[in-house]
């Protein structure tokens, strides 16, 4: 067995990760095998230690800070969606068989914090089905479904977003996918995730 | 479905990803010593801690809105602590700080995470072994002995694969035996 193999099955019986059956062995394999009980101890020796690392908090002015902080930050971007909240028209095409997609901003609200009717537009000619997902429906699928136009391959769904950035993803044919016509950040999850920034007012 | 790990409270997460500032407040309140632990246990300078945590948190009240409850909302905050972790220390910065750490701590306006009484002989010999790891084993070692995160957790969260996150673990075992066993 590879070494990174036999640490890894410590760590599982130490964790008690280990289901019955494969536990029973492995207490059977350690009264065999010197060498796996002196790594075994020394890793339970490891870990031990590693809880009585002290846990440390921050200053007396962290959360001060961040406030500061999370208040700076929702500046800027309130400046940078005045100056650049209402993207062009995007059209943009992908490879093969991808999509095509446009958002486009129909009908701005009355008042300045009022929702926005928001269309979704996606082209993807060979999907069974296509979802929309994003900040304003938690992410969840089958809350927004998109719908293709007869003998059309451009799918479409509207929602009333409120003015700010959204964060959104389509799912096509159960696969999440950015828009590739948008700018995209990490998502910290390990994808991208598209965004649109709302405005009420068109430029 | 938000996936649960004892002591964490989604409600709290939903409340704060529904745009509930109070709820958010909580959860800084709740895991600002975790996030700290583990960015100290990472840097190795408390100062670049603070300002990792801090990172942190404006990224999570940033990203909170596109949490998928896909990991466990402490696994992502490893995670999202990684990555700052990483991008400080690839900073001009911590260059200088980690290298001038040891007076930072002998400072007498600096309190010494290492000297704090709960801190047994072992685990101070551990907390110095850690810092002679390379940041990926530190990350690797943390993960799987502290927070108890599975291989596929740790591989997610560290962005690598599973054999990947196992072969670190491993490393991060030998070598701290290696260090442990010479002193």
């Amino acid at each position: 067995m590879k070494a990174e193999e036999r640490t890894a099955r410590i760590t599982r019986f130490l964790l008690n990760e280990m289901p019955a059956d494969e536990r029973r062995a492995f207490l059977k394999e350690l009264e065999r095998d010197a060498s796996l009980a002196e790594e075994m101890e020394f890793a339970r020796t490891l870990m031990a230690s590693a809880r009585e690392l002290p846990a440390l908090e921050p200053g007396p002015e962290f959360l001060g800070s961040l406030s500061l902080r999370l208040a700076r930050d929702a500046q800027k971007e309130q400046t940078r969606t005045r100056r650049f909240g209402y993207p062009a028209f995007g059209l943009v095409s992908a490879a093969a068989a991808a999509c095509i997609a446009v958002v486009l901003w129909m009908k701005p609200g009355d008042r300045a914090d009022s929702p926005v009717t928001t269309t979704f537009q996606v082209d993807a000619p060979n999907a069974g089905s296509v979802e929309l997902v994003g900040d304003f429906n938690l992410w969840t699928a089958g809350k927004t479904r998109m719908v293709r136009e007869a003998n059309a391959s451009v799918w479409k769904a509207s929602v009333q977003l409120p003015p700010g950035r959204h964060y959104f993803q389509y799912v096509v044919d159960g696969k999440r996918i950015p828009d590739p016509s948008l700018p995209s950040v990490d998502d910290d999850f390990g994808g991208e995730d598209s965004y649109v920034d709302v405005t009420e007012d068109r430029p | 479905m938000l996936l649960v790990r004892e002591g964490e409270k989604p409600q709290v997460v939903a409340k704060a990803q529904a745009g509930d500032r109070a709820a958010f407040n909580e959860l800084v309140l709740m895991y600002r010593g975790r996030v700290m632990t583990w960015a100290y246990r990472l840097v190795s300078s408390r100062s670049l801690a603070e300002d990792v945590a801090q990172e942190v948190f404006a990224r999570v009240y940033e990203g909170l809105a596109r949490f998928r409850g896909e990991s466990k909302f402490s696994t992502w905050l490893f995670r999202v602590t990684i990555n700052c972790c990483r991008d400080i220390l690839k900073s001009p910065r911590a260059f200088f700080e980690v290298a001038d750490e040891p007076s930072v701590l002998n400072a007498a306006s600096v309190a010494d995470p290492e000297q704090t009484a709960s801190e047994s002989q072992r685990s101070k010999r551990l907390a110095e072994a850690l810092k002679k790891l390379t940041p990926e084993y530190r990350e690797a070692f943390l993960g799987r002995f502290l927070e108890d995160l599975s291989f596929d957790e740790l591989a997610w969260a560290t962005h690598q694969s599973v054999s990947s996150a196992k072969m670190r673990v491993h490393r991060a075992v030998i070598q701290l035996k290696g260090i442990l066993e010479a002193k």
